[in-house]
């Protein structure tokens, strides 16, 4: 597991990890990633907003209340402050529980939700220009990612959730930079938060997947706060034999971490999911959507959708009863679409899954799997009423890494789930101070747009 | 599955409910008067103030004064060879015994069934080489006495043992430095936070020890069945 011949053995790979993370938070942001990480963001906060009223985010604040906390920190959509350890917990908690948010691919990581629970926990007392706010969110997802890679497959393969175990590396960073860290102080905060991993698989189903990344945000803060003062784990914390990637992985690369300073950045690499179900059904819903703008509903007689096999596998529930089971049916993604023109949270709302009309469409599609087929594209036939079959192909699916979610449909994304919990004229402004952030002097009106009080909320 | 023998519960079941319910018996008594003498020892510790707990109180994102004080204690009792074996145990009894109704058998009550707990992780199942065992099976009984003291129901005690279990961290490398003495003191303060949250409703893997990546899957090798073998008559944390 060590790497004895590189530079960083004396001082460790952490101090050589943190080392080029300082550097790539130093430069000004390359434009693409800078508007990435705004992409990220916006889609994060949005995520933790739409997600508010959920009863963990309830259970939450309940507990903060029970145990006395109190603070000035903002809980997204919600009229709530806190500390900034519940602040942190509950932006990140809510970011991930509709399993709706960021996935970088190759890791599975989804690198929004801690990283952007720690920035709102923290802005108001750093005070950080736009810029900076950016940068130590963006650099804290790329810590999360590189760390995820360096481990990667076997890591989360095993049943780790690593979310939650690089989550509090990244968490760290971004807390190191917004609080202005040396670097000697942000390889300390990386080599603490090393000691702070958690999630396992095992939670997945239960309000603790979805801990996870919030829990991650806050051990994050506490490893940063924890470095200020001196504090700190051994050099060697993450490559030795009795450390961090011994522990969580069979395989460790620590080139991935610390190689190519600046080359490349795994957030380009960042992926938005238009539908909030299993990732290998969005072609199919993508072809019933183009199918819907061509026929009427009642035109249709069934349905065959050609899919990748895996679509059987991991989304082959027939019959969903409920919102968590239709999540793991294509089935129902491609009712839906053809019942509503659209496939979002509402969609996938209990009352919604049982009604009459999608289960009628549900039991008229066959999932038909062809190895042929690849996992971003689907092939729909549906035969009408007058005899006649027509077909809908997707080649690749919205929001994979071939045909990204465009900015308007990210925006869409975000207005969907902002404008029910705080209005129309915060979700305009969400969307403003998101993309404006990198020329913004501060963030105090992004804060202001992530709680009640912007206009006629309902 | 369906036979009409009782059914045998999985080991989150069985320790959430050791965890919750009334114990007597000679074994108890025996756990009872050491947990009583490892809270007379800390006390003693805890007079003085020790350099990383002072540290960790400023760093301490939350200002909640019940999950400061399990901090702050298990850190400090961490630091003292002697008492780190259980210092989240006893750090997070502490401090939830601060907001349960007065009871003066109670905190040691949940510290001799934590310090249960505890040894049956430590001596149970066997833990892959890289991790401090000492600190998970310290954070998994410091959660069964959290539970305990904060008066959960047993539903309520397996989703915070649930919560402990997927948090469930330290590692060997870290272990005798002031590293692994957080480690201890975040066990104390995490479990009070869990059981907090599985009072307000939280909820958790229902099986998270035992489960297919549970935390003996993940983290360990051996059977789930010997971690509650004998529980509740023979207590091994007494058996030295």
């Amino acid at each position: 597991m060590r790497s004895t011949s590189a530079p960083d053995a004396a001082t460790g790979v952490a101090a050589a990890f943190a080392g080029r993370l300082a550097e790539l938070a130093r430069a000004p942001l390359p434009p693409p990633i800078a508007h990435e990480a705004e992409r990220a963001l916006l889609n994060a906060l949005s995520l933790a907003i739409g997600a508010s009223r959920h009863a963990g985010v309830d259970a939450i604040v309940a507990a903060a209340d029970a145990l006395g906390a109190h603070g000035e920190v903002a809980i997204p959509g919600r009229d709530k402050r806190t500390d900034a350890h519940f602040g942190a917990l509950a932006a990140g908690f809510a970011a991930h529980v509709d399993d709706f948010d960021d996935t970088h691919l190759f890791t599975v990581i989804h690198p929004g939700a801690a990283c952007m629970a720690v920035l709102i926990a923290l802005a108001r007392e750093t005070v950080p220009s736009g810029d900076h706010a950016l940068r130590a969110f963006a650099v804290g997802c790329e810590a999360q990612l590189r760390a995820g890679v360096s481990i990667s497959p076997e890591h989360y393969d095993r049943g780790w959730h690593i979310t939650g175990t690089c989550g509090a590396i990244g968490a760290a960073v971004t807390a190191a930079l917004l609080l202005g860290f040396d670097d000697p102080a942000l390889a300390r905060a990386v080599r603490l938060s090393a000691t702070m991993p958690l999630g396992h698989r095992d939670a997945f189903g239960t309000m603790a997947k979805a801990f996870h990344p919030g829990k991650a945000a806050a051990n994050g803060l506490l490893a940063a706060r924890s470095a200020a003062q001196g504090l700190d784990a051994p050099l060697d914390v993450i490559e030795n034999e009795h450390g961090f990637a011994a522990a969580l992985s069979t395989r460790f690369d620590p080139q991935q971490m610390i190689g190519a300073p600046g080359a490349r950045w795994e957030l380009a690499e960042n992926t938005y999911k238009p539908y909030p179900c299993g990732i290998v059904a969005h072609p199919s819903i993508d072809a019933a959507l183009q199918l819907g703008a061509r026929v009427q509903l009642g035109e249709i007689v069934a349905l065959r959708a050609h899919c990748n096999p895996l679509v059987v596998d991991l989304m082959g529930n027939l019959d969903p009863v409920d919102g968590l089971e239709a999540r793991f049916s294509a089935v129902h993604g491609i009712a839906a679409a053809l019942c509503d023109g659209r496939a979002g949270l509402a969609q996938y709302e209990d009352e919604r899954v049982r009604r009459d009309d999608v289960r009628a469409v549900r039991a008229s599609t066959q999932l038909v799997p062809d190895g042929n087929i690849a996992r971003d594209a689907a092939r729909l036939e549906a035969q009408l009423r007058d005899g006649t079959t027509i077909e809908e192909r997707v080649e690749h699916a919205r929001g994979s890494t071939a045909r990204p979610l465009t900015d308007d449909e990210l925006i869409a994304k975000a207005y969907a789930l902002v404008e029910p919990v705080l209005g129309a004229e915060s979700a305009a402004r969400l969307r403003e101070d998101v993309f404006g952030l990198d020329s913004a002097a501060n963030c105090g009106a992004l804060l202001a747009a992530i709680v009640p009080g912007i206009g006629a909320h309902v | 599955m369906s036979s009409a023998a009782a059914p045998v519960a999985g080991a989150s079941e069985a320790l959430a409910a050791f965890a919750v319910v009334e114990h007597a018996g000679e074994g108890f008594v025996e756990a009872f008067r050491t947990a009583e003498a490892r809270l007379a020892a800390a006390g003693a510790v805890l007079v003085s103030p020790r350099d990383t707990a002072e540290r960790a109180k400023i760093a301490l994102a939350s200002n909640a004064a019940v999950l400061r004080r399990a901090f702050v204690a298990a850190t400090a009792l961490a630091s003292v060879d002697a008492m780190r074996e259980d210092a989240a145990i006893i750090g997070a009894a502490l401090a939830a015994a601060e907001i349960a109704p007065y009871d003066d058998r109670a905190p040691a009550e949940a510290i001799a069934v934590g310090r249960e707990v505890a040894a049956r992780m430590r001596g149970a199942i066997e833990f892959d080489a890289p991790w401090d065992v000492e600190a998970i099976a310290d954070r998994i009984g410091a959660a069964a006495g959290a539970a305990r003291l904060f008066g959960l129901d047993a539903g309520q005690a397996r989703h915070a043992l649930g919560l402990a279990a997927t948090q469930a961290a330290g590692l060997g490398v870290a272990e005798p430095v002031s590293a692994g003495y957080l480690t201890r003191g975040k066990a104390a303060f995490d479990a009070v936070e869990g059981a907090a949250l599985a009072r307000a409703g939280f909820t958790s893997a229902p099986a998270a020890l035992e489960g297919r990546r549970g935390l003996i899957a993940l983290m360990a090798h051996g059977s789930a069945e010997a971690l509650i073998q004998g529980l509740g008559t023979h207590w091994l944390s007494v058996v030295s």
